[in-house]
C-alpha cells in the first residue's frame, strides 16, 4: 500500500452555505474528514444535519446559489478549483453517486441499456459490442438475472430492488475510485436492504472501491464501516473508528442517538422515540455556541457561548465538545 | 391499453350526439320560417308551401332529426342555399387550405414555444427568462386580428416609419405561395407558441427538480445533455395536450385571421354563410368543425395515454 500517505480523498473546511430570504444559512460548516483507499466512511445523523449536501458538494453538484468554500482534495487535486469540462470527466467515472430514492433516480423513458451506455459513451471511447459487454457483464455483477432481457427494460418494469441494483451497475461501469452512496437502502423493503449492503461492500473489495456511504441508520453504519463521523447542523461533532465509536461514544449527541436504539431493543415492546423539535437551529438563533447545546442534557455556560472545537484524543477521535474530553 | 381507447371512444358518443342535436335546432331556433329564408320575403304562398313539404318541415321535430342524422350518416349534409352545391363539396373544398393553415401554425408554435420554454426554464428567474415570459403573455394577449393587421402593414404593404428600407416581403392576401403563407402562419401561431413556452417552461422546472436529473448530472453529462436528452423528454408529455387542443383549435378554421388575409379556408366560408343566411353550410361546418375538435381530443388522449404510461408506472 504506497497509498497510505496521501488519502484518496481529504475534504478540508467545507462549508455549505446558501441565503434564504433575510439571512445566510450554514448546512455544512467547516466539516473536514479524509478517506483512505479502500476505505469506508460512514456519515450519520439525522435530516437536515447536512450529510446530503456535504456528498453533493463533493461531485460539486450542489444547487445555483449555495457557497462552497474549503478544500475538496481528490487525489490530491482540489475539486473545487476544477473548471465544470475537467468536473465530468470525473463525475460518472471517478467518483460515482447512488441517491436515496432508486424509484425516482432512473429516468422513467429510457431503457435500463440506454441509461447504463450513455455513461459509458461519456467516459470511455467503446463501440457498441464492448459497451454491451461491459454493461452486462457489470448488470451480472451487482446480481441482476437475465441481463441481455433487463437491458431493454424500462425502470417500472423492475422492482424497487433491482433498479437500485442498475443503479449501482451504472454508477460502477467505469470502475470509480470512490462510490458515493447516498441512503442507498433508505426507500427499499427492510429484506432488500441487507442484499443491498452486502453487494456494495463485496463490490468494493472487488474493485478496490473507496466507499462514503450516508445514512441516519447506526445499524447500517455498524456493518459497512471502517470510520464514522457523525453530523449534527452543519458540524461534525464525532468522527472516529467504528469499534471506538460504538465501545465509546463521547459527544452527548451520539450517545442519546445510540442509547435511543439500545433503549428500544432492551425494553422490550415499549419504543421510545425522541422526537427532536427542530433539525438544527439556524446559525442566528444559536449564534456562535455547540450546535447541540440547546438540547444537550450536559449543557453548561460555555456551550452557549463558544461552539468547542474538534478535539482529537490519542486513539484518533475526534470530538467537538467542550466537556467530553473531561473523563464523565 | 385497447380498453382504454374503447372507453375514451365511448365516452366520445354523448358529445357527438349532443352537438348533432344542437346543429339540428339551429334551423329552428333562428327567428322566422326557413323557407321564407329560402324564397324571399315576398314569395307567394304556394312556393313557401312548396318548400316546407320539399325540406319535410311539416314533420315533427323528431322525424326531422331522425331523417338529418340519416342523411348525415350517409355523407349528405344538405344543399347551399346560395350556390345550390352540396354542402359536403362546399366544404371539402375549402378544408385543405385550413388544414395547411393549422399545420404550418402549429409547426411554428411548437417550434418557437419550446425553445422559448426551454431556454426560460434553463435561465430560471433571471433576466431572459423574465423577458420570454413577458413577450409570451404579449403573445398570448394580442388579439389576432390587431396582430395580422400589423404584419400585413409592416411586411406586406411596408409601412414601417422606424425602418430605413422598405420591408414588403410577403403577401397580404390569399394562400399558396410561401409569400402569401408567411404572415397568417405567424398570426395563428403566436398565441400558440406563447400558450408552448409558458407550459414547457413550467413542466421544465416540474422535471428538473426530479431525482433523475441529477442522476444524469452525476454520470458526468454536460448540462445540454441533462436538458434536452433527458429534462426535456419528459416535459413534453404535458405539453403535447396543449399542441393538441391547439391543433384542434386551429382546425375549425380560424374565422378572424382569414378574414384579415382573405384566405379562402373553412373560417371564411362560415363568415359569408352567416352573413348569406345559407344555413345548410353553417350546419355543416359547424357540425364538421365539432367533430374534427372531438377527434383530435381524442388522438391526443391517446397519445398521452401511450406516453404517460411508463411515467405513471414509475411513480
Amino acid at each position: 500500500m504506497a497509498s497510505t500517505k496521501q488519502p484518496l480523498l481529504s475534504v478540508r473546511h467545507l462549508s455549505v452555505s446558501f441565503f434564504t430570504k433575510n439571512d445566510e444559512v450554514k448546512a455544512v460548516d467547516d466539516v473536514s474528514f479524509s478517506i483512505p483507499k479502500g476505505q469506508t466512511l460512514g456519515i450519520v445523523g439525522e435530516s437536515g444535519a447536512g450529510k446530503s449536501m456535504t456528498a453533493l458538494s463533493l461531485l460539486r453538484l450542489s444547487q445555483p446559489g449555495e457557497i462552497v468554500t474549503g478544500e475538496i482534495l481528490f487525489e490530491g487535486e482540489n475539486i473545487l478549483k476544477k473548471k465544470e469540462r475537467e468536473m465530468r470527466k470525473i463525475r460518472g467515472k471517478d467518483i460515482s453517486m447512488i441517491f436515496q430514492d432508486p424509484m425516482n433516480s432512473l429516468h422513467p423513458t429510457y431503457t435500463i441499456g440506454q441509461q447504463l451506455r450513455e455513461v459509458l459513451y461519456t467516459h470511455e471511447h467503446l463501440n457498441k459490442k464492448q459497451a454491451t459487454k461491459r454493461i452486462m457483464d457489470m448488470l451480472q455483477l451487482v446480481g441482476i438475472s437475465a441481463p441481455e432481457k433487463r437491458m431493454h427494460q424500462y425502470p417500472h418494469e423492475l422492482s424497487g430492488g433491482m433498479k437500485q441494483r442498475a443503479m449501482i451497475a451504472m454508477a460502477l461501469l467505469c470502475y470509480p475510485k470512490l462510490l458515493i452512496a447516498d441512503e442507498p437502502t433508505t426507500a427499499l423493503d427492510v429484506t432488500i436492504q441487507a442484499q443491498i449492503l452486502t453487494l456494495i461492500k463485496e463490490l468494493q473489495r472487488k474493485l478496490a472501491m473507496s466507499v462514503l456511504i450516508i445514512s441516519h441508520d447506526f445499524g447500517v453504519i455498524a456493518e459497512m464501516c471502517d470510520h464514522v463521523a457523525v453530523m449534527y447542523g452543519g458540524n461534525i461533532v464525532e468522527m472516529a473508528d467504528v469499534h471506538h465509536l460504538f465501545e465509546k461514544p463521547k459527544h452527548p449527541y451520539t450517545i442519546e442517538l445510540l442509547q435511543s436504539l439500545l433503549r428500544k431493543d432492551r425494553h422490550t415492546n415499549e419504543k421510545k422515540v425522541r422526537p427532536i423539535k427542530e433539525p438544527f437551529l439556524r446559525s442566528e438563533e444559536n449564534g456562535t455556541g455547540c450546535r447541540f447545546a440547546p438540547k444537550c442534557p450536559y449543557k453548561q455556560e460555555i456551550c452557549a457561548k463558544r461552539l468547542p472545537p474538534l478535539i482529537q484524543d490519542e486513539h484518533n477521535h475526534y470530538t467537538r465538545c467542550w466537556i467530553a474530553s473531561d473523563d464523565r | 391499453m385497447l380498453s382504454f381507447i374503447l372507453r375514451r371512444l365511448m365516452q366520445t358518443l354523448p358529445v357527438l350526439f349532443g352537438v348533432s342535436l344542437l346543429v339540428f335546432s339551429l334551423l329552428h331556433l333562428i327567428p322566422g320560417d326557413p323557407a321564407v329564408l329560402i324564397a324571399g320575403e315576398n314569395a307567394p304562398k304556394e312556393q313557401i308551401a312548396n318548400i316546407h313539404e320539399r325540406l319535410g318541415l311539416n314533420d315533427p321535430l323528431p322525424i326531422q332529426y331522425w331523417n338529418y342524422m340519416w342523411n348525415i350518416i350517409q355523407g349528405d349534409l344538405g344543399t347551399s342555399f346560395r350556390t345550390g352545391r352540396p354542402v359536403i363539396e362546399e366544404i371539402a373544398s375549402r378544408f385543405p387550405i385550413t388544414f395547411q393553415l393549422s399545420v404550418y401554425s402549429t409547426i411554428f408554435s411548437i417550434f418557437l414555444g419550446l425553445i422559448a420554454g426551454v431556454i426560460a426554464a434553463t435561465y430560471k428567474n433571471s433576466f431572459i427568462d423574465t423577458s420570454i415570459m413577458v413577450i409570451a403573455l404579449f403573445g398570448l394577449s394580442l388579439p389576432n386580428f390587431w396582430l395580422g393587421l400589423m404584419l400585413i402593414q409592416w411586411f406586406a404593404i411596408g409601412q414601417t416609419p422606424w425602418l430605413p428600407f422598405s420591408t414588403s416581403w410577403f403577401s397580404p392576401s390569399g394562400w399558396g405561395s410561401f409569400q402569401q403563407m408567411v404572415l397568417p402562419v405567424i398570426t395563428l401561431g403566436t398565441a400558440g407558441a406563447a400558450m408552448i413556452a409558458r407550459m414547457t417552461r413550467s413542466s421544465m422546472l416540474d422535471v428538473l427538480n426530479e431525482d433523475y436529473i441529477q442522476t444524469a448530472r452525476a454520470k458526468g453529462l454536460s448540462e445540454r445533455k441533462v436538458i434536452y436528452r433527458h429534462a426535456l423528454r419528459s416535459a413534453i408529455i404535458p405539453v403535447i395536450t396543449v399542441i393538441g387542443i391547439q391543433f384542434g383549435f386551429l382546425l375549425g378554421g380560424s374565422v378572424v385571421t382569414e378574414q384579415v388575409f382573405a384566405i379562402n379556408g373553412l373560417g371564411r366560408l362560415l363568415m359569408n354563410s352567416i352573413t348569406n343566411r345559407d344555413f345548410p353550410v353553417v350546419q355543416g361546418i359547424v357540425l364538421v368543425i365539432s367533430f374534427t375538435f372531438v377527434i383530435v381530443h381524442l388522438i391526443v388522449d391517446i397519445l398521452y395515454h401511450v406516453f404517460n404510461k411508463r411515467m405513471k408506472m414509475n411513480g
